[in-house]
């Protein structure tokens, strides 16, 4: 490692974590409202 | 299971694999920054973030421009969902921003015109889900919803052109050119994720809402024939 910046892995993986959380919430809510949507329409 | 869903589903898929590879690319095989280190590495996710938020609200400019010509219900459902995602995108572009800022700046927030106008633009588009939020009549919040999209997509290419047209702290855009060849691969990788996850939330997203309006507005095609014709009168 050349940089001047050594380190600070916290920040790399708060920034990765947040992504992948942030997006499989958002993905796991479209989908229960999908299904709740498609067994309403089937009564 | 529709069409549309069975590929959203792919999509999802594709983009989740797509991800995960790239991730895990960038995040043990791309070698480090010269200057920035490994902090570089947040590069891989906020890049594609950027670019996919971008794209998501042009697509959304899209589907109001749609829905004002055709008068469609599609577009409005369409626009609906790239509202909401694009805000989940912009919101995260901005706190992977300060995660990346704080080691490198030493600040988590700056009044940089790159920074300042993404809050802007953000704060726009969830002011009109807002706005679609507190309109009862179907026709009425698509129509104000629409117009206002319309308004709000200025805020993109200002964004973009921010770093070039002032003089900012953030960097210029970041393209495959500009870039080491070693991070190309994972940076491209997760923007195609990001997209291919952004195309199959959009049509999940977009067949629960015509669903839930469907179910709403039965009651009122059952006592008015007309309602197929003329939805605005339906309320939801």
């Amino acid at each position: 490692m050349t940089g001047v910046l050594t380190g600070h892995w916290e920040f790399v993986y708060s920034a990765f974590g947040l992504t992948g959380l942030s997006l499989l919430l958002y993905l796991g809510w479209t989908l229960k409202t999908w299904r709740a949507a498609e067994l309403n329409k089937d009564g | 299971m529709t069409t549309s869903v069975k590929i959203g589903l792919g999509f999802l898929g594709i983009g989740i694999v797509l991800m995960g590879v790239g991730s895990y690319i960038g995040l043990v095989e791309a070698p480090p920054d010269r200057f920035m280190g490994d902090v570089q590495r947040i590069m891989y996710v906020h890049v594609p973030t950027a670019w996919n938020a971008l794209l998501i609200f042009t697509i959304a400019l899209g589907a109001a421009i749609g829905f004002l010509v055709t008068r469609r219900w599609g577009c409005d459902d369409w626009l609906q969902a790239q509202l909401e995602l694009g805000v989940l995108y912009t919101a995260l572009l901005c706190a992977q921003g300060a995660i990346w800022g704080k080691p490198t700046w030493g600040v988590w927030w700056s009044w940089d015109p790159r920074l300042t106008t993404t809050a802007i633009m953000l704060l726009l588009f969830a002011g009109i889900l807002a706005l679609r939020a507190n309109l009862r009549r179907p026709s009425e919040r698509a129509s104000l919803a629409s117009v206002a999209t319309i308004l709000a997509w200025i805020t993109v290419p200002i964004v973009y052109m921010s770093v070039r047209w002032w003089n900012s702290l953030h960097q210029i855009q970041s393209t495959p050119k500009t870039v080491d060849a070693a991070m190309v691969l994972p940076l491209r990788m997760n923007a195609f994720a990001m997209l291919f996850l952004a195309l199959g939330l959009t049509l999940l997203r977009a067949r629960t809402l015509r669903l839930q309006r469907q179910a709403l507005m039965a009651p009122l095609a059952a006592s008015e024939e007309s309602v197929d014709k003329s939805p605005e009168e339906g309320v939801v």
